[in-house]
């Protein structure tokens, strides 16, 4: 029997479906007219001072702008609005099709010539120019719109689907007929067997068809970053950054008669498994040392910067972002008006040296904990060229999502290229990790822990 | 959103397996035409690209998904684990096409030709995509039947709804809201329906109190940023949500339930005062 995704691009209209696009049914546009617009504004907290003109779009856009994957009321869209952002960016995956339905509720209270509307579609090779143009079409109808500024290419994980004849060939023919303006690419980074977000992305920048890059940037991955914003600067691409606030600060109170929700199902799952309640207390009082330990750690820092909420981070690290004029737009998932109120006041406001400062040391700190999902920089500097950063990955399994059984079976698979050959090395690789990690220890204590030796 | 620091610092999207994962399900008629996939919290982007991140903030534990023919039709049935009852109502919710002939299926489902149907079991939400054949109504019943009877679980709604009145309820209304309910943040893990009465329309909700985070402390939190009044012997929290009027809150009990987009605050005592009734 064949894989689920052998399978894949045999089948055309599997993208269609999978992507969404399924809430209206019918393929000849329908747009009902916009009812009387009332243009009345809510007297919103904060107001947008800065706006940017968006490569060569030459669109003026707003340096904050509006994600919509985790927004549920429409009214929150037409707050940014009152609020000066006038960038939405959407796709016809969230919520099945629901999050464009909501921009084009809210679009009835704005001046539509005002405002740069985004959608996207995911797509695989097989997909056809018509699949793509029946797709578009139902954007258009749930944004409830004549035109649509820009349609990006969804998670475009090579640089193969750039070339993508049929989307190509629909957009032409969108083009033509009026019913949308620009084109883009969206990168999240490596997923899977996919190339670098560097690699598609300045492939796209260079191409000349796509106006618009939209790019994970954050004070994390800076470097790997700013190689994509020198290739639309030079192309005059527009430039939208997603992913904009990495790490958490996540608080879980540790009282083992009194577990939290997280403690108790990683308990429950370890005892579905058959191992004894004992045996499962030892393991989770283990896991819960070296969280603390790991806190421990990151102490100083934390009471240094004297944090106090996931908010200041948030907020500090999109202002980061937001102070980089050559990323034209910082696109936030705002799923509240009080986040919009709070976010709002750094628009056009010069990052602050104390703040600058308040990332680099969170960098440092953290940094030196996190192996980079599909980086492999540190494995020609080992002469066994151990797969480091999968290694790491399957201790995460382990260790953070609770999936011991997967972690371990994988790892075993590995066979002898594992990381029990650390334990006799003179641990060329140490100075290899641009990010500062200790490969020797972390992969030691990998090793220990996917083996449960 | 949390507002305090106690003990421990975890970096990036802390994540976990599913509290009661499922193998594949055998369904009755259905013949396989792929094997299993599986995703987890941190592959599901390798499935669905940007909407995973809608799936993550309702607590998605594992998807299962394996292609299958049955009669002239082809599809792909797609089961996500959500964790809990309640969660897999909300991320329903959010999914389904808002205005639709709902089906009691499951707890709910809904065919949506020309290419999908979406079913609701337990803490199972179920996309089924057709991608060859003719689809119409009636085989996607047939398909929603199969898949539901082969899922484990209840076909009730979660029990989080009991506090919701059931009188002027508009059918098929209810949902969940993980974060910011009304687009506010103090408003966390609402269940809700809508209501209609004469001409008011309006809705109930009930904030859904956990270990973590019991009703008092709720309420406390709230009472500090929202306005006071007094109903009787007890203590009304009341907000004006931008464009939508007023919405207020009571503690009943051990339960904080509420009321959104009432004209004035005279509405917003009257309305709470028949929901505690
Ligand atoms: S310590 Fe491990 S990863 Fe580093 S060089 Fe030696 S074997 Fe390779
Ligand atoms: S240890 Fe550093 S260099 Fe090696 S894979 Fe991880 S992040 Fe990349």
């Amino acid at each position: 029997m064949p894989n689920k995704h052998q399978n894949a691009s045999k089948i055309s209209r599997r993208n269609f479906v999978k992507f969404g696009g399924a809430v209206i049914a019918g393929s000849t546009l329908n747009i009902p007219p916009l009812k009387n617009a009332h243009l009345s504004q809510e007297e919103t907290e904060a107001k947008i001072k800065e706006y940017r003109v968006l490569g060569r779009t030459g669109f003026k856009v707003s340096d904050i702008s509006m994600g919509t994957t985790r927004m549920r009321e429409a009214n929150v869209v037409r707050y940014a609005y009152d609020s000066g952002i006038n960038y939405f960016d959407t796709a016809e995956s969230y919520g099945n099709g629901n999050s464009e339905k909501m921009i084009g509720e809210a679009l009835q209270f704005m001046d539509r010539k005002k405002v740069f509307i985004t959608t996207k579609l995911h797509f695989e090779e097989n997909a056809t120019k018509e699949e793509l143009l029946e797709r578009f079409t139902k954007c258009q109808e749930r944004l409830k719109t004549d035109y649509v500024d820009a349609l990006y290419i969804h998670s475009a994980s090579t640089v193969k689907i750039l070339n993508h004849t049929g989307f190509h060939d629909a957009v032409k023919e969108l083009k033509a007929a009026g019913r949308l303006k620009h084109t883009g690419v969206s990168n999240h980074g490596p997923r899977g067997d996919g190339e670098s977000m560097e690699k598609v992305l300045c492939a796209a920048a260079e191409d000349g068809r796509f106006d618009l890059m939209l790019l994970s940037y954050n004070f994390m991955n800076k470097e790997e970053a700013e190689k994509v914003l020198a290739a639309c600067k030079k192309n005059n691409v527009g430039t939208t950054a997603m992913k904009t606030s990495p790490g958490m600060l996540a608080v879980s109170p540790l009282d083992p008669d009194n577990l939290t929700k997280d403690q108790q199902e990683y308990l429950d799952r370890i005892m579905k498994r058959g191992t004894s309640k004992e045996k499962a207390m030892a393991r989770l009082k283990r896991r819960v040392n070296r969280q603390l330990a790991s806190y421990e750690n990151s102490k100083t820092f934390v009471e240094k910067h004297g944090i106090k909420t996931q908010d200041q981070l948030r907020k500090t690290s999109i202002h980061w972002v937001a102070s980089n004029p050559d990323m034209h737009t910082t696109c936030v998932s705002f799923s509240s008006f009080d986040m919009i109120d709070m976010i709002v006041p750094v628009s056009g406001v010069k990052l602050s040296a104390a703040d600058q400062q308040f990332l680099e040391d969170y960098k440092l700190v953290f940094n030196a904990q996190y192996c980079r999902h599909g980086c492999n920089n540190c494995v020609s500097s080992c002469p066994h060229q151990l797969p480091v950063s999968t290694i790491m990955r399957y201790a995460y399994y382990y260790e953070m999502q609770g999936n011991e059984k997967l972690a371990m079976e994988k790892y075993l698979k590995l066979r002898d290229k594992n990381a029990s050959l650390c334990f006799d090395c003179s641990a060329p690789c140490t100075a290899s990790c641009p990010h500062n990690l200790d490969i020797p220890v972390q992969l030691t204590q990998a090793h220990s822990l996917l083996t449960l030796v | 959103m949390k507002n305090s620091i106690s003990l421990l610092l975890i970096l990036l999207i802390v994540i976990s397996i599913p509290a009661h994962a499922i193998d594949f399900p055998t369904i009755k008629s259905f013949t396989p035409e792929s094997e299993v996939a599986k995703y987890n919290p941190e592959t599901l982007y390798e499935y669905i690209n940007g909407g995973a991140d809608v799936f993550l903030s309702f607590g998605f534990k594992e998807l299962l998904t394996k292609d299958f023919s049955y009669q002239e039709l082809q599809f792909s049935v797609d089961i996500y684990d959500m964790g809990s009852r309640v969660n897999g109502f909300g991320i329903y919710k959010v999914e389904r096409p808002v205005d639709a002939n709902f089906l009691k299926i499951g707890v709910e489902a809904v065919v949506s030709p020309p290419y999908q149907c979406l079913l609701l079991k337990d803490s199972y939400y179920v996309k089924i995509n057709i991608f060859e054949g003719e689809f119409r109504q009636e085989s996607g019943k047939d398909i929603l039947r199969k898949v539901s009877a082969a899922l484990p679980g209840s076909d009730k709604q979660p029990t989080e709804f009991s506090v919701l009145p059931v009188k002027n309820k508009i059918a098929y209304s209810e949902g969940y809201s993980r974060e910011a309910f009304l687009g506010i943040d103090l408003l966390e893990r609402c269940v809700y329906a809508k209501y209609k009465k004469d001409s008011a329309s309006f809705r109930y909700f009930s904030i859904v109190s956990i270990k973590e985070e019991p009703s008092k402390i709720t309420w406390q939190k709230i009472s500090e940023k929202w306005k006071h009044a007094e109903a009787g012997k007890s203590t009304v929290l009341y907000k004006k949500i931008p464009y939508k009027g007023y919405t207020g809150i009571i503690l009943s009990g051990d339960k904080i339930l509420g009321v959104a987009d009432c004209k004035n605050l005279e509405q917003v005592l009257d309305l709470l005062n028949v929901i505690v009734k």
